[in-house]
């Protein structure tokens, strides 16, 4: 419904809102981490048991996000249907 | 449309019909994002015992999205 001159003005529109969005996601993901994995606060350095939180938090967040977005599109197809 | 010759209501200008795309957008982002919150906080406890997604988790999640839709679809 949208002309090809229309689609590449919202492709811009959407593009914009992807950066947006990534930003916001890494934002999100740096507080559950921190919130979740930094709670040792004797020593200013992060400690090792802390780092390794970290790395798998992040990790497990990025799969999730993966597999929430697989997931949300197949039920949009279907819910489109 | 009219029978009465009128020609019906004016066309949407390009920009109207750009702006409802985007609305369209925002909505389905905006839907995401909560599904996201939610589903993480219940399928995803919090110590990190791993990074990989093991299958409790993986089955929770698919199972939660699929719920949250249902829920949208009834709410509406």
């Amino acid at each position: 419904s949208l002309s090809a001159s229309e689609q590449r003005e919202f492709q811009n529109i959407v593009e914009r809102r992807q950066m947006k969005d990534f930003m916001t996601m890494y934002s999100n993901l740096v507080q559950r981490c921190f919130d979740d994995c930094i709670n040792d606060f004797t020593s200013k350095a992060v400690s090792t048991k802390e780092e390794t939180c970290v790395n798998r938090c992040v990790d497990k967040f990025l799969k999730t996000s993966e597999r929430l977005g697989q997931r949300f599109a197949e039920q949009n197809q279907a819910m489109m249907q | 449309m009219s029978f009465l010759g009128f020609g019906g209501a004016p066309q949407p200008t390009s920009a109207q019909k750009i702006a409802a795309a985007e609305t369209e957008l925002e909505m389905v982002t905006d839907m995401f994002n909560r599904l996201s919150n939610s589903c993480t906080k219940k399928c995803i406890p919090t110590d990190y015992k791993e990074g990989e997604l093991n299958k409790g988790e993986s089955v929770c999640l698919d199972r939660c999205v699929s719920k949250f839709f249902e829920v949208n679809i009834k709410v509406a």
